[in-house]
């Protein structure tokens, strides 16, 4: 054997050297303190109302022992259960109609040469600033079947005294429910659009394919992950929808399950029974989930990610002007007509004399504004909400997507799941929740606006997680090492570095939040207290007494603030933010 | 011990050893370079050196103190080190002058101070004139000599430099090997320079650590490195190579075709039986007529291939009657065509027995 | 007469003032010191579905004016609604309202039953027209606050007199499908009450005829006014005042019918809660709505007012004028659950 000798290499490892202990303060730095804390904030703002919930389905309200009654009441009768096969059937239709809005303008919006696209992107993020009861009020007005102005226009016409259009129908709830959401559609099918390498058709073209073809087999099922994921959250979010059945499916009779849900909240007092009532809409939530994972499995589609690479354009010729007047009828029915009419309605002394001066008014704002007891406290209320709401959730979503992103705990994908599993939660499923968890004693929220902020922020989390989880994706790591090696902690990264850099994608993300935040009608229903009204719930009522004129004017201020907000967010975050993938 | 120790250091992730009963002793002002192809395990070296990851066996001390241990380990920012990212990791939210002050912003110096470290630092790398402007308006090579300065201003325990020039262009990735070298010549920071470029290794280290899945093959100067390697590995990662096997005995190595005297070989070899050496293609010359016979090894053989690289030839030569083939470099204007009968001439003091 | 009656509307601003001012000098011993406490407690919330928002809030403008140093906060909504916040309230124990007004005295007669509401028998009961003060409780549990009969609206500009309806079971008439509006009784308190009066007169039929004509079903009974003077339904289920006031005050062609059958005379109630956070200052506001400024705001817009002796504003029969038909408390407590089920099954929501 032979063996080749060396030098010899060393002798130092025999030394021992003087050991220095790690102090277990220096282990438990104040940054491992505050993932403990966002754990618990999470329990609080998530697993236990939903723990409530369901425990309290199955509770007995007078025992407060076990039964399964809850659910014997809540489905005893063939009313409740009609309501939730409507709620279904109205979902699904408001799905079809949303995509049907979406897709086409968000690909005429994106791949191409359609005139007026940034028009287009304009009115359909008006669509995203107008709440659906906004919305439903207007169309209120232009399609009341009497005289609602398409329908006076269509009598002096025809002569018929029958309705062309009417509001208080299937149609009508289904309309109103689709223009209030398609939004969502858009954006997420926007951005599928613009990750699209051209490469991917070009190579389609050149086997032969034609463009018509190219769009079928290689073009759509690249976005359709994307219209799918976008196609569950309409449905999410149309059966959950308090405002619009509230204007209209009770003039409609199409009871829905959250008019059901009214009914259980109202005397004699049944949470238990309407935990039990929403479990089903929790668990259809989560089976159109499974389905979801399990279509885009099957067909083996990978979403589409990394970089776009080069675009091109479809030239359209002369079907440009076909597809922009179908875009323009979409946002005709869902921004410029309802908002039109809305805005006329504020200004007018009664909305069905039409315009003329005489009937032109500041009196519906004055009283708005300073003789109704509540709104003036409503729209602060409501602003209030917004902000604190936005600016929570983002703060505790950016370090919840931090410490997920750089896996500095164990389990730290259980976080993450926590944060964004309030997406298949109704807003009104969560309000029940909530109430349960934290209105009655020893808690006893009830009537605070800390229970609505609580509320809010939950709801609006998943928004926050999904923006700052990707915003801290896009930061290297090696951006907080160069800190640390400096000699900063983990809070000095995040906050001069993380923070800074972030800034622009929490800013939208913010705004991404107080805009509905500030709006938000379905979580507020059962939490708002007589002290802590928003102006959604105010709203509301005025529709209840038929005061349409100062309903407008009361919409219209909310929209004018919620108008400059965001008019000051995109000074600041440059006009794109919202429309476009960062 | 004065200098940064590792000890038996090792690092495990799942099944895999990382890292494996590393020993390294670097002295104080030293400049060691951690070289090795990717998944060799040296950054992850760096890494625990730096602080972010914790080892799972062994130690990492300074001075005598130990930072690193599986029980626990000093963090990052308790370290006193800096260390030179692979993205730079310039902030892009801060100006060049607030990067580089930032480290000594977190010390509390006295803001004068602080500014005229900051000034002289930024003069050391050339930067002066561009203090106040934002990392997005700065060229790659601009942003590498901020993050050197951001590093080495606040007068490190230790500089760690994680393959600080892998994106740069070939140029200015020369260029900033000196200006590297100049620094430590400058600073005299005790420094840890992880790279898999051999070239940048040899020019700025005082010493080269070749890593192999996640083992030290060989420590040592670049020159040692390259005209002594110690392995198989070291001696074909670091330049090229002729490996030859033989068997010793009797005072002699014999290869296929020739014998050389032990006594001829630069290293010491003991015992008897199989033996691997390296011979660099530099240690051998071609020529068309036999040398005179003094020491060198003479062969006869014909010319199989030939490269011409510019600075060398690169020949291919198989000995007559022999399945060996040696690669040869040989000066431009040394030219032999394909199929011309040469003579081959070995150096035996360049015949390096290595470890398989 | 005109004139003096423009003159006299002219007037009564003046003269409110007048009578807050002199109120204030000539508070009783009581009053005052109800004043007093209620100023210490500094506020007073009113759940109130008796009245619209715009109405009472003026109402609480002239308490504040009054008696300056109690804040006043409306809480409006319908009947139920209202009634479900309060259960709220008793089940979380925090009771955020003072008092509350409806107009479904079976609420109150529920809510006394549980304990809820304080005794309290205000010093200006003494002042009220007798056959309203009979209508309250008898242990002064609540107070008799105002009557709204229900009475039927109609577009004066699209319906002549002739054709309007004449009494309730006009309304299953078939000229008028899709004309009618109605309220929903489990929304609206005194609706609930209306749809146990329909069902004792007729039976459910009535209401099996009245859904051939498709109403308009709305939450408050407060829309239907509004929905006849827009035009958009021609005839509706609405109360009294709302319509007299559209009438003659904003000059809206809406008309009255009286229904021959009888309008339905739901007294409203107001109570004190028994665990109010300001119980004085309720107190002072309860004995405030029985007082003579209330009294005179009622009369100027075409209701009831609650005092003996104060005229009637130009326009409004007195109550013994047309048949009124009441539901006895007891009865609509019974029967209530029940009709609010038959009307979720015929209407379908």
């Amino acid at each position: 054997m032979t063996s080749v000798s060396h030098p010899a290499a060393t002798t130092w490892s025999e030394d021992q050297p003087v050991k220095m202990r790690v102090p277990w303060h220096q282990r438990l730095q104040p940054a491992n303190l505050l993932w403990l804390f966002l754990a618990g904030i999470l329990v609080v703002l998530i697993v236990a109302p939903m723990w409530t919930l369901v425990v309290s389905s199955f509770t007995d309200a007078k025992t407060g022992g076990w039964t399964l009654n809850n659910y014997v009441e809540a489905y005893g009768k063939e009313r409740h259960i009609t309501a939730l096969t409507n709620t279904l059937k109205m979902g699904a239709v408001v799905v079809v109609l949303k995509l049907a809005f979406g897709v086409p303008l968000a690909w005429a919006c994106t791949r191409t040469d359609m005139p007026g696209r940034n028009f287009v992107r304009y009115s359909v993020f008006g669509a995203f600033i107008m709440p659906p009861y906004l919305a439903g009020v207007g169309w209120i007005l232009l399609a009341g079947p009497n005289t609602g102005w398409i329908n006076r226009v269509w009598h002096s016409l025809s002569g018929s005294t029958e309705p062309l259009v009417n509001i208080f129908s299937f149609g009508g709830l289904v309309l109103v429910t689709a223009i209030g959401g398609f939004f969502l559609v858009f954006v997420l099918v926007s951005s599928a659009f613009e990750m699209i390498n051209s490469e991917m058709e070009d190579a389609a073209n050149i086997l032969g394919a034609g463009p018509f073809k190219t769009a079928m087999k290689v073009t759509f099922p690249l976005v359709m992950p994307a219209i799918i994921g976008a196609a569950l959250l309409s449905f999410l979010g149309a059966i959950a929808l308090y405002g619009v059945p509230a204007l209209i499916s009770i003039p409609a009779r199409y009871p829905v399950v959250v008019i059901q849900l009214t009914e259980f909240f109202s005397f004699p007092l049944r949470i238990q029974v309407a935990a039990a009532y929403s479990i089903p809409l929790l668990l259809i939530t989560a089976a159109m989930l499974g389905l979801q994972k399990l279509i885009l499995r099957r067909k083996g589609y990978v979403s589409v990610s990394g970089k776009g690479g080069e675009r091109r354009i479809v030239k359209l010729g002369r079907w440009r002007w076909v597809l922009f007047g179908y875009c323009f009828f979409v946002v005709a029915l869902s921004v410029l007509m309802p908002m039109f009419v809305l805005l006329l309605a504020a200004f007018s002394d009664s909305w069905t004399t039409g315009f003329s001066f005489s009937n032109l008014t500041l009196s519906n704002f004055h009283y708005v504004l300073f003789e109704h007891s509540s709104s003036q406290k409503a729209l602060v209320g409501s602003i209030g909400l917004g902000i604190v709401a936005a600016t929570v959730a983002i703060t505790l979503a950016l370090f919840i997507a931090y410490i997920v992103q750089r896996r500095l705990i164990p389990f730290s994908s259980l976080l993450a799941f926590l944060a964004v599993s309030p997406y298949v939660v109704p807003g009104i499923v969560l309000a029940i929740g909530f109430y349960a968890a934290y209105a009655l004693p020893p808690i006893a929220l009830y009537g605070t606006y800390t229970i609505m902020a609580l509320a809010f922020i939950t709801r609006f989390l998943p928004i926050a997680f999904t923006t700052s989880s990707a915003g801290v994706r896009s930061i290297h790591p090696e951006m907080e090492e160069a800190v640390r090696i400096l000699g900063g902690g983990r809070v000095t990264a995040l906050r001069h570095v993380v923070g800074p850099l972030l800034k622009r994608t929490l800013a939208g993300g913010w705004l991404l939040i107080f805009v509905p935040a500030a709006q938000e009608l379905s979580t507020a229903i059962f939490l708002v207290g007589p002290t802590t009204r928003v102006v959604s719930v105010v709203l509301l009522d005025l529709s209840e007494e038929g005061e349409l004129e100062k309903l407008a004017a009361l919409g219209s201020l909310l929209l004018i603030i919620i108008v400059a907000v965001v008019a000051l967010g995109m000074k600041y975050l440059g006009r794109d933010f919202m429309l476009r993938r960062s | 011990m004065d200098g940064l120790v590792l000890r038996k250091l090792g690092r495990r992730f799942g099944a895999v050893d990382a890292v494996l009963d590393f020993d390294l002793h670097i002295r104080p002002g030293e400049f060691v370079s951690l070289l090795g192809p990717s998944g060799c395990g040296k950054t992850t070296t760096l890494r625990m050196i730096a602080g972010f990851i914790d080892p799972t066996a062994g130690s990492i001390e300074l001075d005598g103190k130990i930072l690193s241990a599986p029980s626990g380990s000093v963090p990052p920012e308790k370290r006193g080190m800096s260390m030179i990212f692979q993205s730079y990791a310039i902030w892009p939210n801060m100006t060049v002058s607030q990067n580089v002050a930032f480290g000594l912003n977190l010390r509390k110096l006295p803001s004068d101070e602080i500014k005229k470290r900051v000034g002289a630092v930024l003069e050391t790398v050339r930067m002066s004139h561009l203090a106040d402007r934002y990392p997005a308006e700065l060229s790659g090579g601009q942003q590498q000599r901020v993050a050197l300065a951001r590093a080495v201003v606040i007068r490190p325990a230790v500089l760690l430099l994680d393959e600080p020039l892998s994106n740069l262009d070939a140029n200015l990735r020369e260029e900033m090997r000196f200006e590297i070298k100049r620094m430590h010549d400058e600073f005299k920071i005790t420094s840890v320079y992880v790279t898999h470029d051999q070239g940048e290794a040899m020019v700025t280290s005082d010493r080269i650590a070749v890593m192999n899945n996640g083992r030290l093959e060989q420590i040592d100067s670049p020159y040692a490195l390259y005209s002594r390697p110690k392995t198989r590995f070291v001696a074909s990662f670091i330049g090229r190579t002729n490996f030859l096997s033989g068997n010793c005995g009797n005072h002699m190595i014999d290869f296929a075709g020739f014998s050389v005297p032990l006594a001829l070989i630069g290293e010491e070899v003991t015992g008897s039986g199989p033996v691997t050496v390296s011979i660099r293609p530099q240690a051998m010359k071609l020529s068309a007529t036999e040398a005179p016979k003094d020491k060198a090894i003479n062969l006869e053989g014909l010319v199989r291939q030939s490269a011409f690289l510019g600075e060398t030839w690169d020949y291919v030569f198989q000995p007559k009657d022999s399945g060996l083939q040696f690669r040869v470099a040989a000066p431009p204007a040394d030219v032999f065509q394909v199929g011309a009968p040469a003579w081959l001439q070995i150096d035996p003091a360049q015949i390096v027995p290595i470890a398989d | 007469m005109k004139h003096a009656i423009t003159y006299m509307a002219g007037l009564v601003p003046a003269f409110l003032l007048a009578a807050g001012l002199a109120g204030a000098a000539e508070m009783t011993d009581g009053e005052k010191q109800l004043y007093d406490a209620a100023k210490k407690e500094g506020s007073v919330t009113w759940y109130v579905s008796q009245t619209t928002t715009e109405f009472a809030d003026g109402m609480c403008g002239l308490f504040k004016k009054k008696y300056a140093g109690v804040e006043c906060n409306v809480v409006r909504a319908s009947g139920q609604v209202i009634f479900q916040r309060l259960v709220q309230e008793l089940q979380a124990k925090a009771i955020q309202g003072d008092l509350m007004s409806t107009n479904d005295d079976g609420q109150m007669a529920q809510l006394k039953e549980q304990g809820a509401l304080a005794q309290f028998a205000p010093e200006n009961l003494k002042d009220m027209v007798p056959e309203l003060r009979a209508l309250a409780d008898k242990e002064n549990y609540w107070i008799t606050s105002g009557v709204s009969p229900l009475v039927i609206a109609y577009n004066t500009k699209l319906v002549t007199e002739a054709e309007a309806p004449k009494n309730w079971t006009d309304l299953a008439d078939p000229k008028w499908k899709g004309q009618v509006a109605i309220g929903h009784p489990s929304f609206s308190g005194s609706v609930g009450l209306w749809t146990v009066l329909m069902n004792d007169l007729y039976g459910w039929d009535f209401f099996k005829n009245i859904e051939k004509n498709k109403p308009q079903i709305g939450r408050s009974v407060a829309d239907g006014h509004n929905l006849v003077a827009s035009g958009e339904r021609k005839v509706a289920l609405a109360p009294l005042p709302l319509i007299l006031s559209d009438s003659i005050l904003k000059k809206v062609p809406i008309g009255v019918i009286y229904p021959t059958d009888g309008a339905l005379l739901p007294p409203s109630a107001t109570a004190i809660l028994k665990d109010a956070p300001h119980p004085n200052a309720a107190r002072l506001f309860e004995n405030f709505l029985l007082g003579p400024e209330i009294a005179e705001y009622f009369a100027k817009d075409y209701r009831y007012p609650l005092r003996a002796g104060v005229p009637l504003a130009e326009g409004m029969r007195p109550l013994s004028s047309y048949k009124t038909k009441s539901i006895a408390t007891a009865d609509g407590i019974k029967k209530l659950p029940e009709v609010q089920e038959k009307f979720r099954d015929t209407f379908g929501i």
